[in-house]
């Protein structure tokens, strides 16, 4: 199942409104599910349960995409401890637009 | 990399000098060296990178491929999750 990309999942306003409040967010239904999921495996992983997966089967998300969403949610948790601990600072915000910008340009492999 | 040789950058130091100071010869440090040259301020995660490069390569392809590459969820929805999953932990990253 490949998805689609959608217009709309972008910009800085719509990241911070989705920070703010996933459930006001511009998510739709089934994207609410997923990230409403993404948070207990960041804040509660110890207690998901088989039961956790039924509500993302019902909208469509079958495992592979369930494991994209656990692979991602947990290698953000390693980098975000990662560079907390070592004193790796936040660039300007100007600095981390364009390394955004860089980013998505070159992928994160550097040859 | 020497004192002498380092370039004033305005990027504060890190908490592990023995770290920063230390970048083996890779893709990372040339990056480093091109941006510092620059003056330009550069993510400071390349640090952690050049450090162990031959080691992080494999994190960084990792990061890749299950960001970037063909996936079931798209590359958009993907960014979202790490950046939603990184400000849901008050890291800025």
């Amino acid at each position: 199942m490949l998805e689609q990309e959608r217009p709309g999942l972008q910009g800085e306003a719509f990241v911070e409104s989705l920070i703010r409040d996933l459930e006001t967010s511009q998510l739709d239904a089934r994207e609410k599910e997923l990230f409403r999921f993404v948070d207990k495996v960041n804040h509660q992983s110890p207690h998901i349960t088989a039961a956790d997966m039924a509500p993302l089967h019902a909208v469509g998300y079958d495992d592979e995409a369930i494991y994209y969403a656990i692979t991602v949610c947990a290698l953000f948790n390693f980098y975000n401890r990662w560079i907390d601990a070592s004193g790796v600072h936040a660039l300007s915000d100007e600095a981390h637009r364009m390394g955004g910008k860089r980013s998505a340009g070159m992928g994160y492999v550097r040859k | 990399m020497s004192d002498s040789e380092k370039p004033k950058s305005p990027m504060e130091p890190m908490f592990l000098p023995g770290v920063e100071n230390n970048p083996q010869p890779s893709a990372y440090l040339d990056s480093i060296r091109m941006m510092q040259a620059s003056g330009a301020e550069y993510p400071q995660i390349w640090h952690m990178f050049a450090f162990r490069a031959e080691a992080t390569t494999h994190l960084a392809r990792f990061t890749q491929e299950m960001l970037r590459e063909p996936g079931p969820l798209s590359p958009g929805v993907r960014e979202l999750i790490a950046a939603y999953t990184s400000a849901r932990n008050h890291c800025p990253f």
